[in-house]
């Protein structure tokens, strides 16, 4: 009962996007894939969902991916893009409305506007989503997937959500809204996979990290043995220290003070 | 005012028992089918004409039901015509098949763009309107006029008769001009002249080197406004024609174009005036 | 914290709930089907004839014989048009809806599968190369050679745009744009070589052909355009949700489960038959297609769910008002329907594009 991605290699073009990646995420936790810019991080989850075609093995809840309907996928994994541009002028609560029609459960009329509580936009339903911010419509398409995917177990079997990332254009308390509901879902049985910048958010969340680098896997693990000084300044390409106060700094703000 | 409503209803009373099995509520289509009932005398019988019907003059006070090809099947019924009378091509099939379900005659004149075909037209029309002795009288004018023009153009020779372009129009630079089976071909016959483009049949929109190929001495159009009439200058300079004969003498014949083109009752007349302008001193 | 399938803690006030636009929508929907009754009746009523409706009515429900002018006009020449004029006027309006879900642009227009274009041509190609058919088959389509000629074009250019814009499966969008434009440029040369060899009289009925005009409406017409119209407007309603998924993008679609090729496929293909066959029945009417469909998400939104019922109702309503003017305006003449819709649905596409500017510049 695993999202388990087994020697993915994918190329566009002329350029090696991926290659031989093995990744797996286990459900009750949240897997979280960090690197530096072009590392293929995105690419990795979008071969996961499969939106972009890939050799190797996909397989979700011990079943090939190839195996599900669409529907049957629909209700069980839920996927959160980058960034959402609309066609045409929706509001808030039809958005969310369209999540809840693509899951399995019925038509109620209170989920959408209890995910709109759960990403912390109460009395935005009315608004038209074009209108919002960047961070706003990034917190609806959330509420959007959560109205889809609400549960994190569905019939024994753990449900998924695959996040990229998640909290890229919130702010600092609406970075942990989102993280916290992330894991929740987690405790509750389900899959999360996140696509992550930041890394204090991710060492504060993430019970596993899969960083990547030029497309291969630097490594894979439990945050605290993945995110070492080493392996961090190598792949980001400037010297990093993990759990050091740097001596003569003025300001600085950890996430992790808002949770302490 | 009394008096006059007498007559009318008097004349009224007159007219329909005198045509108590004849039409009289007429629906004309095509402007020489127009022009024929009015050169019979049979105007006041006509209720409505299409927007080709511009002569007599009379004729343009009727309601007009629209161009002959794209007559709407109401349109024709709510003028409440009892017979129609009307130049070959009326359509679209679909609205010819509601007069017929209206259970309304339909007559179509044959077209024939010589002087015979004229004579038929009349014979054709005055049988539609039971006025077969008006039609024969009025059929030997027009032959006496038919064989005036005959009589004066044949005694043309060969090498004097004129090469002639009808052009119908210059809409964007491209000229769209005539070819053989057509009326304008059939006026530049009866007129003496020699029709420039032989080798295809209609109206065609033609390349320039295909006009200048064609050599024409004079160029012949309809003198009504709009794109169908460039003036002169502007005409002779197009790249088409500026190479002709007809551009170094400025040979230009304008002329009205139902008139020139109808082959009705007027064509004779303006058969001659055409032959004029072609050949002086004829 | 909770799990979503438990009671909310947070107090749902009615204050919270903003209107429901399916709600307003539904209303409209009784509006709509309102103002297409008042506009059969007018345009039943109404027309170059002075026949009255309700003598005639009267009559027949007194089983007294109705006059052969009442019969005509009433039952070969207004009723038929009505019914092929309400079809014609949905199938534009909610093919137009359709297209601009699949290409999730608001200014697309059913044109873009290449209907346009290709009937067009089928047209042209009838009228100046009709003569040249064999003279069996000439006789077995009669006068229907150019409807019959503008479907298969319309068809073919689809299938021809569709073909080139998929691959292993997947239909590009954006191919199928650029290849629709590559295409009535094609199109468009083909019909100016013909506009060459065409004669005056062919040209005349080109030019009347793609002003667009319901005189031809005929109960055979209707009842051939009824059974395709009808069945690709419900095919249309049942696209509803994978449109209005689509609108978050084809990926998002899919992740909720909407298996979009084959949505795609069916979109493509219920628009072709239903312009197709409302093209070859009336000529080329502009507008309607990208009019009704905006006016209808400013009134009630975007959600395709009202929007595709709605557009055929308002579609049919609209164009019932358009032939009564190309009818009654000039009458005993009939101006061409597509000129009514141009001049009335020029402006407002205008003002669309100005209000689109007006966003984008923000």
């Amino acid at each position: 009962m695993t999202m388990h991605a087994d020697h993915i290699s994918l190329t566009i073009g002329k350029k090696q996007i991926l290659d031989d990646v093995c990744f797996t995420a286990r459900p009750g936790e949240v897997s979280a894939i960090v690197g530096p810019n072009g590392s293929g991080k995105s690419t990795l989850l979008k071969a996961m969902v499969g939106e972009l075609p890939c050799d190797g093995k996909l397989t979700l809840n011990g079943r090939s991916l190839q195996g599900y309907k669409p529907w049957e996928l629909s209700s069980l994994r839920g996927v959160l893009p980058q960034a959402t541009t609309l066609a045409f002028p929706f509001t808030v609560l039809e958005v969310v409305r369209l999540g809840l029609a693509a899951g399995i459960d019925a038509n109620h009329p209170d989920r959408p506007f209890e995910a709109l509580a759960r990403v912390d936009l109460d009395g935005y339903a009315g608004r038209l989503y074009q209108e919002l911010s960047g961070g706003e419509q990034q917190r609806v398409q959330l509420a959007r997937v959560l109205a889809q995917v609400g549960q994190p177990r569905r019939d024994g079997h753990p449900c998924w959500l695959f996040l990229d990332e998640p909290v890229s254009s919130l702010d600092i308390a609406h970075q942990l809204t989102v993280m916290d509901l992330a894991r929740e879902f987690a405790q509750g049985g389900g899959g999360v996979i996140a696509v992550m910048h930041d890394l204090n958010l991710t060492a504060m969340y993430a019970d596993h990290v899969h960083v990547m680098a030029a497309g291969h896997t630097a490594g894979a693990g439990p945050a605290a043995e993945v995110l070492t000084d080493a392996r961090l300044s190598d792949v980001y390409g400037c010297p990093l220290r993990t759990g050091i106060v740097p001596p003569d700094v003025g300001v600085f703000v950890l996430p992790q003070t808002a949770r302490a | 005012m009394r008096r006059t409503l007498l007559a009318a209803s008097l004349s009224a009373l007159l007219c329909s028992s005198l045509a108590a099995q004849a039409a009289d509520r007429v629906l004309s289509i095509g402007g020489s089918v127009t022009e024929i009932i009015y050169a019979l005398g049979a105007g006041d019988r006509l209720i409505a004409r299409d927007t080709t019907s511009t002569y007599p003059e009379a004729a343009n006070d009727l309601p007009d039901v629209g161009y002959i090809r794209a007559l709407s099947p109401e349109g024709v019924l709510s003028v409440d015509p009892d017979l129609i009378i009307s130049e070959a091509g009326a359509g679209p099939v679909e609205t010819l098949e509601v007069l017929t379900r209206a259970e309304i005659p339909f007559v179509e004149v044959p077209d024939g763009f010589d002087g015979a075909g004229i004579l038929a037209k009349v014979a054709a029309v005055g049988t539609a309107l039971e006025l077969e002795e008006e039609a024969a009288e009025l059929a030997e004018d027009l032959r006496t006029g038919l064989d005036a023009v005959a009589a004066k153009t044949a005694s043309l020779p060969e090498s004097e008769r004129k090469r002639v372009l009808f052009i119908l129009s210059t809409r964007g630079g491209r000229i769209m001009a005539s070819g053989t089976h057509t009326a304008a071909d059939g006026i530049i016959r009866m007129a003496g002249g020699i029709n420039a483009l032989s080798d295809f049949e209609g109206y065609k929109l033609m390349t320039d080197e295909a006009i200048s190929r064609a050599a024409p001495e004079v160029i012949l159009m309809m003198d009504r406004g709009g794109d169908h009439g460039a003036p002169d200058a502007e005409l002779l300079a197009l790249p088409a024609i500026v190479t002709t004969p007809a551009a170094k003498t400025k040979s230009v014949v304008r002329m009205n174009g139902l008139y020139l083109l109808g082959f009705g009752p007027r064509t004779a007349d303006a058969a001659m005036d055409l032959a004029r302008a072609l050949y002086e001193g004829l | 914290m909770v799990a979503l399938s438990e009671p909310s803690p947070h107090n749902l006030t009615d204050q919270a709930r903003p209107l429901d636009r399916r709600i307003l929508a539904r209303r409209l929907s009784v509006l709509l089907v309102g103002l297409l009754a008042i506009a059969v009746v007018v345009n039943l009523a109404l027309g170059a004839s002075d026949i009255s409706l309700w003598g005639a009515l009267g009559k027949f429900l007194s089983g007294e014989e109705l006059t052969t002018l009442e019969r005509v006009v009433l039952w070969d020449i207004r009723l038929p048009r009505i019914i092929l004029c309400v079809l014609v006027g949905a199938a534009l309006a909610v093919s137009g809806a359709v297209m601009q879900g699949l290409f999730r642009n608001p200014l697309a227009d059913p044109g873009l599968v290449g209907v346009g274009a290709g009937a067009g041509l089928g047209a042209i190609i009838s009228i100046v190369l009709g003569g040249l058919l064999p003279v069996g088959l000439q006789s077995l389509f009669g006068s229907y050679v150019t409807p019959v000629a503008a479907f298969v074009g319309g068809w073919g250019s689809t299938l021809v745009l569709y073909r080139v814009s998929t691959r292993g499966g997947r239909t590009s969008v954006a191919t199928m744009l650029l290849a629709g434009i590559a295409l009535g440029a094609l199109a468009g040369a083909v019909s100016g070589i013909l506009v060459y060899m065409a004669d005056d009289q062919q040209l005349r009925d080109l030019t009347f052909w793609s002003m667009g005009s319901l005189a031809g409406a005929t109960w055979e017409k209707s009842m051939i355009a009824g059974p395709v119209i009808l069945l690709a407007i419900a095919g249309s309603t049942w696209l509803a949700h994978g449109l209005n998924c689509l609108a978050l993008g084809e990926a998002a679609a899919a992740h909720m489960g909407i298996p979009v090729q084959r949505m795609k496929n069916a979109a493509i293909f219920s628009v072709a038959a239903a312009t197709g066959v409302a093209v070859a029945a009336t000529g080329g009417i502009g507008f309607v297609g990208i009019v009704v469909p905006h006016v209808l998400r400013l009134a009630t939104g975007p959600d395709h769910g009202t929007l595709l019922p709605n557009a055929a109702l308002l579609g049919g309503a609209l164009l019932l008002g358009a032939d009564l003017i190309s009818r009654t305006i000039i009458a005993p003449a009939e101006l061409p329907i597509g000129i009514v819709t141009a001049v009335l649905g020029a402006p407002v596409f205008l003002w669309i594009l100005l209000k689109r500017r007006g966003l984008v510049d923000q």
